[in-house]
């Protein structure tokens, strides 16, 4: 048996995963456009105190709703505030929301999608018809709900927005391992013993991780959309605080005056959106095992 | 066939109860209380506990939990989903008012989607790799990523501010101006329409381009058919399949996307009631509108179940 592996190792030519896997990933101009906007816009989230030239909450009653000029490159909103600044500071909460609802939603959804799918039987069918349940209610509808009930504010928010996207996960997962779980290794590790929780996290759960990333990928635009939406209703992030959907609705009132203080805001949520759909297009290439060596 | 339909029929029946659970737990198990609410909106600034009690025996609240569930249950599948308690008019009433206008855009946009995607999807697969296909695949992208609130802003500015064509926002039945309905809803048709030409144009792109491998497209190549009878005939039943399950996706989001136009547009539908219920925390209202969205959801998710069985023959016998 050891012999045959060997000599099929042989064959195949050395192929570097890592390097095959960026290579695939970057091959696409527009997968690469997405990472380096993802990159620029951590970079940006991180250093925003330096990058930014004011201050995004220091109001300059002199200076309300100018146009875009030299000291402030996308002018000033209705209280002074310098909006190129407070975009760089957005960059934050988009993130935080993008990132770590997107983050907690996976977490429990794998949880409870592995459970599902792992024990079956009325376990199963209890799991899945709640699913069913809170996916008949749009998401954003959903978030919405949630994030009033709780009372504005990030941590309302985030709540709001893991729980609309956490029946994808637990759907994405537990397809997955009834799939994955009639696998022979995993017959294997029964008859050796493994106990069930190792089964499920060592055996089952690597083998579910592909669609899941890619799908975590994804899921950060439309949560990021998501808390710009809430955010717009005035459902969201509460108001000095700097928010790309609250500021597009501040800017909304002086439309016919200040255009770019919607215009501006609404770009910076569309490139980022943008870039997360486009690096999860990527990843989904660049994981296929189908494609493995190709390109 | 009879059957499948049977069977899917009680799944929904039991989907809409669980999310009646959900709804009615939602609204009770997390924080904010809605007698307080209800006093707030009266001028009673100090109340004492024996009137906030006398008022909860009053609204039926001080009932165990599984008893005002079951009694809730029991006059919404009657009809009533109570009064908002805000304002005290007819939460099914005001909901049959609103959901018409709800429905014509949102239907709209979801027939329109429906033709212009996968026609787009179509478009860019037979030229694959030409500009067409990338100018195709450029609209999709930026389609799917478009914030709707943002998108109903530019249009504003650019129809309605700048170009002057179109009025700002409002609504208008058709049955008393139907000129003016129509230059008051076709941007928020647009916007509603936005994401699912987008996304019903990215499906049927790759799932034109996946049937076009197969060996019986080649067969029907190699015995000499024109370009369109290969992909009328041939592709488009079996590559349309796909976009047919995405249907139902696509039309809670639509329904999820009219909160956020109906908002923007300043239109009196369900998506504004709703906004406005959670806004001044009229919990019946937004209960009773939730009912009602996912009832529509599972209704017309339903639907393209029975349609998805109907068009293939595999699924029947499942």
């Amino acid at each position: 048996m050891n012999k045959g592996a060997q000599s099929v190792t042989e064959a195949l030519p050395r192929v570097n995963e890592l390097r095959r896997f960026v290579r695939v990933l970057l091959g696409r101009g527009v997968v690469a456009f997405g990472v380096i906007a993802i990159i620029a816009t951590i970079l940006a989230a991180i250093f925003a105190p330096i990058i930014a030239p004011y201050d995004p909450y220091a109001q300059i009653l002199d200076d309300v709703l100018q146009q875009p000029n030299s000291q402030h490159l996308l002018g000033t909103d209705s209280l002074g505030r310098d909006t190129l600044s407070r975009i760089i500071f957005g960059a934050r909460i988009a993130l935080l929301v993008g990132v770590g609802t997107v983050v907690i939603a996976a977490s429990f959804g794998t949880v409870i999608g592995l459970i599902a799918g792992y024990f079956g039987g009325w376990i199963f069918t209890i799991i899945m018809r709640f699913t069913d349940g809170i996916m008949a209610i749009p998401p954003l509808l959903l978030a919405l709900v949630i994030a009033a009930l709780l009372g504005t504010g990030l941590k309302g928010v985030m709540i709001a927005v893991s729980f609309a996207l956490l029946p994808g996960y637990i759907r994405l997962v537990c397809g997955q391992v009834l799939s994955v779980k009639e696998n022979e290794y995993v017959m294997a590790a029964h008859s050796v013993g493994v106990s069930q929780i190792g089964i499920m996290f060592r055996y089952i759960l690597p083998n579910c991780l592909s669609p899941l990333i890619v799908q975590m990928t994804m899921m950060m635009g439309l949560a990021i959309l998501i808390e710009a939406s809430l955010s717009f209703l005035g459902l969201g992030i509460k108001p000095p605080s700097a928010a790309w959907g609250s500021m597009v609705y501040d800017g909304y009132k002086y439309l016919v005056m200040r255009p770019i203080l919607s215009i501006a805001p609404g770009m910076a949520i569309m490139v980022v959106v943008f870039a997360f759909n486009m690096v999860g297009d990527g990843l989904r290439d660049a994981l296929d095992p189908r494609l493995r060596g190709t390109l | 066939m009879t059957t499948y339909i049977i069977r899917r029929l009680m799944h929904a029946v039991l989907v809409v109860l669980i999310v009646s659970l959900l709804v009615f737990l939602l609204m009770r198990l997390l924080p904010g209380d809605p007698i307080l609410m209800y006093v707030a909106s009266g001028d009673l600034q100090s109340i004492s506990k024996e009137q906030v009690a006398h008022l909860k025996h009053k609204l039926g609240m001080d009932r165990p939990l599984p008893v005002q569930y079951l009694d809730w249950l029991k006059n919404a599948v009657q009809g009533d989903l109570g009064k908002s308690i805000l304002y005290r008019y007819d939460v099914l009433g005001e909901i049959g008012n609103r959901l018409p206008i709800t429905l014509y855009l949102g239907l709209s946009a979801f027939v329109i989607g429906c033709i212009i995607g996968p026609l787009l999807g179509i478009i860019s697969a037979v030229r694959r790799g030409k500009w067409l296909d990338n100018l195709v695949t450029v609209i999709a992208n930026v389609g799917i990523t478009a914030p709707p609130f943002w998108l109903g802003i530019i249009l504003i500015f650019i129809f309605s501010l700048y170009l002057g064509l179109l009025p700002v926002y409002g609504y208008t039945s058709p049955f008393v101006d139907l000129w003016k309905n129509l230059q008051q809803s076709i941007m928020p048709i647009f916007v509603l329409a936005t994401f699912p030409i987008a996304s019903a144009a990215r499906q049927t792109r790759s799932s034109v381009i996946e049937v076009m491998r197969q060996d019986y497209v080649r067969t029907a190549w190699a015995k000499g058919l024109s370009e369109r009878m290969v992909i009328m005939r041939h592709v488009l039943k079996n590559a349309l399949m796909p976009v047919v399950t995405l249907q139902g996706m696509l039309l809670r989001n639509i329904i999820g996307g009219s909160v956020i136009v109906e908002t923007v547009f300043a239109i009196p539908g369900m998506g504004k009631l709703v906004v406005d219920g959670m806004l001044s925390q009229d919990y019946t209202v937004v209960q009773g509108v939730i009912l009602v969205v996912a009832v529509t959801v599972v209704v017309s998710n339903l639907a393209v179940d029975i349609l998805y069985g109907w068009l293939d023959p595999r699924i029947q016998y499942e």
